[in-house]
């Protein structure tokens, strides 16, 4: 974050560090509470008070004037995670360290679509957005009274200060390429990667550029590939072989030629 | 059937109008335009599944080029429908396999 405007960050609602009204829980505490601690990143004086009136054991303390930022009885914290679907703002986020030697648990509100689902992999964001790590979801709380969805996710212990957000990718179902064989890019590259690099290997082991179109709609993007993966310039490839037809005929077409084996 | 009926540089003279049937639904066209066109025209979408993945397919090089929309035309199977000219009482049908060919042999 050293590259970017701390100023500018912080104004457009980024935690550039840790200030009063969002700091992290006592460490020795924290890495023994099975459940985790909440951390509330709410480091601005709004009117906005959520987070206290939805604690259901008293944790986050009576605001005195309803500016104030939150702050927290952690003896109180069980970790509930009510906090988070409920605060507007997504400032709050339930940590549990105890999950693994390496691994912590981030309990965090998710208001996107698609909704992840238990098991899923996805992208683990830092605070301005870019993508740190890849995590595992393990559990996804439903709303109860609003439309905020409570992510669990397994995030790696050293970025515990680090993530903030979840990039949920719709899992592609296939990555056609080769429209008329149906032959999946993943496909492709594996035997590209097992030395089958010519379009003529590929179109024998696997057959794309094999059906009606002729490698019409398949063959630039494969020989970009043969070409990414042994660093060599498409224009230096071998094409490989085309044979008539063109397109699509009629066999009655070619078997008319064919009559009585004249060879017309 | 919805069509552009004005569009800045394109003038659309239209054949005459025809009906075709698709999947055994009455449906009308112009005569001579694309297959494709009329379906598409009529809000049909899907024109086949494929064989082995069962995707859809509908509309996507529309220049006959690949073979995204192969359908079952009059019995024959894998007819290229985006350049295939529309006729009167065609009867159109989703194809759901890689295509029979109709063998008729004397």
């Amino acid at each position: 974050m050293s590259c970017c405007d701390k100023e500018k960050l912080f104004n457009s609602g980024v935690l550039v560090e840790h200030v009063e009204g969002a700091v992290l829980p006592p460490k020795d505490k924290w890495e023994a509470k099975k459940g985790g601690y909440v951390v509330i990143e709410c480091p601005k004086r709004i009117p906005c008070n959520p987070c206290f009136t939805s604690c259901p054991t008293g944790a986050v303390q009576p605001f005195e004037d309803i500016n104030d930022t939150p702050k927290i009885d952690y003896a109180k914290c069980t970790g509930c995670g009510i906090c988070v679907s409920r605060c507007p703002g997504l400032a709050c986020f339930v940590i549990d360290l105890t999950y693994a030697e390496d691994k912590a648990v981030i309990k965090l509100p998710y208001e996107l679509l698609p909704i992840p689902k238990k098991g899923q992999k996805v992208k683990c964001l830092n605070r301005i957005g870019e993508e740190v790590a890849e995590g595992e979801v393990i559990a996804v709380a439903e709303p109860s009274k609003d439309k905020t969805y409570v992510v669990s996710v397994v995030i790696p212990k050293a970025l515990v200060d680090d993530i903030r957000g979840i990039k949920v990718t719709e899992q592609c179902k296939a990555n056609v390429i080769c429209r008329c064989e149906e032959i999946e890019i993943d496909k492709i590259r594996e035997w590209i990667k097992r030395g089958y690099d010519t379009f003529d290997e590929l179109k024998r082991e696997l057959r794309v550029g094999m059906g009606p179109c002729q490698g019409r709609g398949c063959r630039d993007i494969i020989m970009r590939e043969i070409a990414m993966a042994t660093g060599q310039k498409v224009a230096d490839l071998q094409p490989g072989t085309m044979r008539p037809p063109v397109k699509p005929i009629k066999i009655s077409l070619l078997a008319e030629d064919f009559r009585e084996g004249e060879h017309r | 059937m919805e069509l552009i009926a004005k569009h800045p540089v394109l003038d659309y003279k239209h054949g005459r109008e025809v009906t075709f049937t698709f999947d055994g639904a009455e449906m009308k066209g112009f005569e001579g335009e694309p297959i494709a066109m009329a379906l598409h025209a009529n809000g049909v979408k899907v024109y086949r599944v494929t064989p082995e993945m069962k995707r859809t397919r509908g509309f996507f090089c529309a220049i006959g080029k690949c073979s995204s929309c192969f359908m079952v035309v009059d019995g024959v199977p894998n007819v290229r429908t985006c350049v295939t000219p529309l006729a009167e009482g065609m009867k159109v049908e989703t194809q759901k396999d890689k295509g029979r060919v109709p063998l008729d042999v004397d």
